[in-house]
C-alpha cells in the first residue's frame, strides 16, 4: 500500500501515553470495536488491547495509514501484536488531544500486508 | 469525553466465558450497558460504567478474584502489596496492577490467591518457596543436617598481591 508510511512520532506519542495511563474516562471504545476485540480473543479486559497498541505505537516508524474519517480528530490504522497473533487497530486523537477512541481491534480483513 | 451531556442508552451486550484452557466459549452471558452515541457518527460508545460491568461480569465468572476482593484478602494477611507481589514471586508493580484494577492476574495465579484466600495455603508455606529449591551441598554435608557449619575463608590481599608462591594462602575465619 502508498499510503502505508510512517505515523507520525507526535500523534503515536500521545496516543501511546493516553493508552498506557488507561483512564477509562479517556478512552472511548466503540460498541462494535470491542465486540470484534471479544470475538478474536474471548478477553473483554481492555487493558490487554490498550497494552499491546501501546506496545506497537512504541516502536520508532511504526507504519500505519491516516484514515479520512469525518471525526473530530486525527486518526490512524496500524497493526499490532497480542499473545504473537497480528491485528488491527484504528484510533481517532481527538483534536483535544487528550482523549482517545477506539474505532477497531480485529483481526486484519485484507491479510497482514494491507491496512486499508 | 463529553457522558454527562449526552444520553444514555441501555444496551444488550453478550459476555462471552471461556473453557478452562481458553479455547472456546464455556457460556455467553447477556447484560445491558450504558452507552452514549458519538455525535459526529452516530455509532454506539462505551462508558467507563459499561467497561467495568462487562469486565466484571467476565472476572466473576471465570472465578477471578476482583480488586476489592484481593485487597480485603491482603489486609487480612496483614501484608504490604510488595509483600503479597514477592510471597507471590509476582513483583510489587503487577500486584499493584491488579487490585488497582489496571490489571487482572492470569488463570493460574488467581488459582493460587484463591487457595490462599480460602486458607488452603499457608503464608509460611509460600515464604519457603522462596529459598532457593537446589541444595548445592555435598551428600556428606547434607548428611550432617544442621550440624554442618560452612568454612569461610578470609581472602589475604598480601599473599594475593604475592605472586611468587604458588598458592594464595587463606586464613580460615573465626
Amino acid at each position: 500500500m502508498d499510503d502505508q508510511k510512517p505515523i507520525p512520532v507526535e500523534w503515536a506519542r500521545r496516543v501511546c501515553n493516553i493508552l498506557r495511563e488507561g483512564d477509562k474516562n479517556k478512552i472511548a471504545w466503540t460498541l462494535r470495536a470491542l465486540q470484534e476485540w471479544q470475538a478474536a480473543t474471548l478477553s473483554v479486559f481492555s487493558y490487554e488491547p490498550q497494552d499491546a497498541m501501546a506496545d506497537a505505537l512504541s516502536l520508532p516508524g511504526v507504519i500505519g495509514v491516516k484514515v479520512n474519517l469525518s471525526e473530530d480528530g486525527e486518526t490512524y490504522a496500524f497493526f499490532f501484536t497480542f499473545q504473537k497473533r497480528i491485528f488491527y487497530g484504528k484510533i481517532c486523537l481527538r483534536s483535544n488531544q487528550l482523549n482517545i477512541k477506539i474505532i477497531s481491534a480485529h483481526i486484519p480483513r485484507h491479510g497482514t500486508k494491507d491496512l486499508s | 469525553m463529553k457522558t454527562t451531556d449526552q444520553t444514555i442508552e441501555l444496551i444488550d451486550f453478550e459476555v462471552l466465558i471461556p473453557t478452562l484452557d481458553g479455547t472456546g466459549v464455556a457460556d455467553r452471558i447477556t447484560i445491558q450497558v450504558p452507552v452514549t452515541r458519538d455525535p459526529e457518527t452516530g455509532e454506539e460508545l462505551l462508558t467507563p460504567e459499561a467497561h467495568e460491568k462487562i469486565e466484571q461480569t467476565q472476572a466473576r465468572y471465570m472465578g477471578l478474584l476482583t480488586p476489592d476482593e484481593l485487597k480485603a484478602l491482603r489486609s487480612r494477611l496483614g501484608l504490604t502489596q510488595r509483600g503479597l507481589g514477592e510471597l507471590l514471586q509476582v513483583g510489587e508493580k503487577s500486584y499493584t496492577r491488579w487490585e488497582s484494577g489496571r490489571a487482572r492476574p492470569s488463570r493460574s495465579i488467581n488459582v493460587l490467591l484463591r487457595a490462599l484466600r480460602d486458607c488452603k495455603l499457608s503464608i509460611p508455606y509460600l515464604q519457603s518457596l522462596q529459598k532457593p529449591v537446589v541444595d548445592w551441598r555435598v551428600p556428606a554435608e547434607r548428611h550432617l543436617g544442621e550440624s554442618w557449619q560452612p568454612i569461610v575463608f578470609q581472602f589475604n590481599r598480601t599473599a594475593a598481591a604475592d605472586t611468587t608462591g604458588d598458592y594464595v594462602n587463606l586464613t580460615k575465619a573465626a
